[in-house]
């Protein structure tokens, strides 16, 4: 029994670049070489004295790989706050990736949910599939990677934005633009993350217009190898850091917790 | 109860109702549920787990929801007729004794007390005769299910701990819990685990746990429950030789929940081609024989 390479490595990595993608997300990135990677997968991500937690990874190229963090408390606060040089440890990457064989993909991402679909897009635009990207987040701050999608567009991308106040693109949600586009375009997959209630009207959706569906999901994470048990969903016992974050559509079909609740940090059951 | 078959040890995904049932479903004989208390508890910071010299680091900081919320998942386990022991734990005998009120509503096969978890404020029970006898005591007096005593490889005379568990009316021990021990990042050059220190298992601390094991089954009449390190059928059979009449499987499980099938098919080969009938046959053997 290999312990090291099944709780993925511990090892720490210095701070090589920080990139500010709006009023408060941030993009760190650092070299790790001997990494392997599909599109999906996490990593646990430690800060010294702080927390260790699950953060997708939003880049990945030539052994150079970026994490982009919302700041909402102590450790992701903590993260966008590291400098240049400054050390973090790393174990994973973990998870089961999303499926990538695709001919016309449609890519739904709701606020730091669009960070794991980055590398997604990316795929995609390097086979020359041409895709559909939608990104919505409350107000036009929240917005992620969009001057990149824009440079995209005359490469096969298809951008469409939406902010829930207006401030930018289509007011209203995600959703709103998601009908849009199953109505007029011929989409074989939906790919999502963000918030779950948004997964789960998506997921609706896609059932409707018998379309495949690939959804990461999120859940408490204190181990992210199948060794603690808090990222369990009811009723099938599948982990969410080991048999997902993503989850296909049929999976979704029998998780009844799905759209409905959640566990915090001891284990309580939260509702959405 | 009978004390035989492969069990998931306490504190391994044994969160909810729903993958404790997808580990019986893949083998395992009986689950033991993480240790469970009075209070929701948050745990230590993270990381929780790390690694070293081949064996797993852990300092969870028995991270549980509390007896009240988790009777919905031991009621689930009721309904699907899972066979369950109930791991619990309190810093004080008045605390553990409220778990354990709770607990029975549920109909567990079994409490097993965690008397020794090595990095949460609990660690010193088992180190010490007399608190041992008293909590066992005080739980066997208010319930009429089993109850076995969790011990700890920490303690300086772990036979000494077994035997006051037995004196108080224990009806197995388990042996053991985690190792304490420690990792440093050479790069940080700082402790790794959010709590500074863990406790050790997996496969380097299986001689110890056999180690305690054999000599725990020479000294005391009841049940041993072996658990440390198991992950072949080869450790199974050792671990058997040595005392342990059942075994609890833990760290094992990040290979796959297929674990238990593997040991107990290769026990029951080993029996076979040795010309054993049954696991009874060989419990201790190694210990009879000198
Ligand atoms: C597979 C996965 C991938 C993720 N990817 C990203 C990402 O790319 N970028 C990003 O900004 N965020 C991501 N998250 C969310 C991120 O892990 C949480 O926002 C972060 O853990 C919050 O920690 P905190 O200490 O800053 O906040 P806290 O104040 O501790 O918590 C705030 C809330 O965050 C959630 N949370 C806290 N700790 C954890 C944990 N260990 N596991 C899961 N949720 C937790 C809880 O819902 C909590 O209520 C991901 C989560 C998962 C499960
Ligand atoms: C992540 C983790 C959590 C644990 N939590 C508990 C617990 O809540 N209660 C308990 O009695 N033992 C707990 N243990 C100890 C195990 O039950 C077992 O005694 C120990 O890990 C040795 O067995 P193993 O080497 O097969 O894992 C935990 C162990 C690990 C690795
Ligand atoms: S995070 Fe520990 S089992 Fe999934």
């Amino acid at each position: 029994m290999n312990i090291e390479s099944l709780t993925g490595g511990p090892r720490s990595v210095q701070i090589v670049n920080i990139v500010k993608e709006n009023a408060h997300d941030r993009t760190i990135f650092f070299k790790d070489p001997d990494m392997t990677f599909s599109p999906g997968q996490f990593l646990m991500v430690w800060v010294s004295k702080v927390d260790e937690i699950p953060l997708s990874i939003s880049y990945f190229q030539d052994g150079l790989v970026g994490l982009t963090i919302r700041p909402i408390g102590s450790a992701t606060k903590a993260i966008v706050s590291l400098a240049h040089n400054d050390l973090i440890g790393i174990r994973g990457p973990f998870g089961h990736p999303f499926d990538l064989d695709c001919p016309s993909p449609l890519i739904v991402g709701g606020g730091i949910g669009t960070a794991p679909l980055r590398p997604v897009i990316q795929h995609f635009v390097e086979l020359g599939t041409e895709i559909t990207v939608v990104i919505g987040a409350r107000t036009k701050d929240e917005l992620l990677f969009i001057e990149e999608m824009q440079q995209l567009e005359g490469d096969g991308v298809r951008l469409i934005i939406t902010t829930d106040d207006g401030s930018a693109g289509m007011k209203g949600f995600v959703t709103m633009a998601v009908a849009q586009v199953l109505s007029e375009s011929d989409i074989h997959t939906l790919y999502t993350c963000g918030p779950e209630p948004m997964m789960v009207a998506l997921w609706r959706m896609a059932m409707d217009h018998d379309i495949r569906f690939q959804a990461s999901l999120e859940r408490y994470m204190k181990c992210g190898c199948g060794l603690c048990g808090t990222c369990a969903l009811d009723p099938t016992g599948e982990l969410v850091c080991v048999d997902g974050p993503v989850f296909s559509g049929e999976q979704l079909r029998n998780i009844t917790e799905f759209g409905n609740y959640h566990r915090d940090s001891t284990g309580v059951k939260q509702n959405f | 109860m009978k004390i035989e078959g492969y069990w998931l040890a306490s504190g391994l995904l044994g969160v909810t109702a729903s993958i404790l049932r997808r580990i019986a479903e893949n083998g395992a004989d009986v689950v033991v549920t993480k240790s469970i208390g009075f209070h929701p508890r948050k745990g230590h910071p993270g990381p929780i787990i790390t690694v070293s010299h081949g064996g797993l680091l852990n300092a969870v900081g028995l991270t549980n929801p509390g007896i009240e919320a988790f009777k919905d998942e031991l009621a689930l386990l009721k309904e699907w007729g899972i066979p369950f022991v109930l791991s619990i734990f309190g810093s004080t005998i008045d605390d553990i004794e409220r778990v354990a009120e709770h607990a029975l509503t549920l109909d567990p096969l079994a409490l097993e007390l965690n008397l020794s978890c090595p990095h949460a404020e609990i660690s010193q029970i088992a180190h010490n005769p007399n608190l041992t006898h008293d909590y066992v005591r005080a739980v066997k007096d208010i319930v009429d299910c089993p109850v076995f005593a969790k011990l700890t490889p920490n303690a300086s005379d772990i036979v000494q701990i077994g035997m006051a568990a037995e004196k108080a009316g224990a009806d197995a021990v388990v042996a053991i819990n985690t190792v304490r021990g420690m990792r440093i990042d050479i790069d940080q050059r700082v402790p790794v685990l959010g709590n500074i220190t863990g406790g050790l298992s997996g496969p380097p601390i299986f001689p110890i746990a056999l180690r305690c094991v054999f000599d725990l089954s020479r000294a005391l009449s009841i049940p041993i429950i072996g658990v440390g390190g198991v992950a072949t059928w080869q450790d199974a059979v050792e671990m058997h030789l040595a005392g342990a009449s059942a075994i609890q499987i833990g760290t094992a499980v990040l290979e796959g929940l297929d674990v238990f099938k593997r040991i107990k098919m290769g026990v029951s080969e080993y029996l076979q081609q040795e010309g054993f009938s049954s696991v009874s046959d060989i419990v201790g053997l190694s210990w009879r024989n000198l």
